[in-house]
């Protein structure tokens, strides 16, 4: 009677000469991956637009203070039109 | 160059490994990486053609169900893909899909042994192996007889046991393929026989 370990080496060595069935898997992982970057794509442009709609709120609003400012504070131009409009008058 | 860095990294592979690989330079496994890298698919399914066969093969240890081996082959060369920065090219490309196999297939196994599932295998069966006729068995009725004798074991055990006489990875190729430390394969490996033993004294049968 051979030992227990052997008769196991001996199935295994068995075992190891069977053929596993073909498989073609190449055109549904293809297929996965280009889904998977697909939507990598989409997760990847989202954070982008919501910085791109954030940035453009601030720099309307930084605009709008900006001529409301210049109107109101600092317009250069005020003292000129006075002046011609006294001289007209 | 590259034929050097072959010769080199090549006892890192099982047998089985070895001469299949054998043919391919690793210097093509690294071009087609680098054009995958550019984005070119094409490369990427000349990988998938050039070692799904090997994959495939070390996957039908895991699971004989057609289907479900499918699946893992193709789980496998997603999983490669995604993580394919992490391959620095030092070792053949077939030995990290190796480890990913292993672990995609080890990932299988604990799933199925978490529904309590366990493989149908009567000690009888075993009985009736006749010594002098195991050699001449049809290799797919041993494999499946190994499959569903190792499928009594938790996985931890089925995988040390089904690398170290299916896949006849030494200790070293055991660790490479499990991450685990040399000293834990070792351990690992003691005690799974111990088990398997253990499951034939128990039913009563005096093994040598």
């Amino acid at each position: 009677m051979i030992n227990f370990d052997d008769r196991l080496k001996m199935l295994a060595a068995r075992a190891r000469s069977e053929a596993s069935p073909r498989v073609d898997v190449s055109g549904r992982v293809l297929a996965i991956l280009e889904t998977e970057q697909n939507s990598l794509v989409c997760m990847s442009e989202r954070p982008l637009m919501w910085v791109a709609v954030l940035s453009s709120a601030i720099a309307a609003s930084v605009m709008a203070i900006a001529v409301i400012s210049y109107y109101f504070q600092s317009n250069p131009l005020a003292e000129i039109s006075e002046t011609i409009s006294w001289v007209m008058q | 160059m590259s034929e050097l860095v072959h010769a080199v990294v090549e006892p890192l592979l099982s047998p089985s490994e070895s001469r299949n690989v054998a043919a391919v330079p690793l210097a093509v496994d690294l071009e087609d990486i680098r054009q995958i890298r550019d984005g070119d698919s094409e490369a990427y399914r000349r990988l998938i053609e050039r070692y799904q066969r090997q994959i495939g093969q070390i996957l039908w240890r895991f699971s004989r169900d057609s289907r479900i081996h499918e699946e893992l082959v193709q789980d496998v060369f997603v999983e490669a893909y995604l993580s394919l920065d992490r391959y620095l090219g030092k070792a053949p490309f077939v030995h990290w899909l190796s480890r990913i196999a292993t672990r995609v297939g080890y990932g299988y196994w604990k799933q199925v042994a978490r529904q309590k599932k366990r493989e149908n295998f009567s000690l009888q069966e075993w009985d009736q192996l006749p010594d002098d006729s195991v050699e001449r068995m049809d290799p797919s009725q041993a494999a499946e007889l190994m499959h569903r004798l190792l499928g009594k074991l938790p996985p931890r055990d089925r995988l040390v046991l089904t690398l170290r006489y299916l896949e006849e990875c030494d200790v070293a190729e055991t660790v490479q393929r499990t991450g685990w430390t040399k000293s834990m394969v070792k351990v690992q490996t003691w005690r799974a026989r111990n088990k398997l033993r253990n499951l034939f004294k128990q039913s009563g049968r005096d093994i040598k």
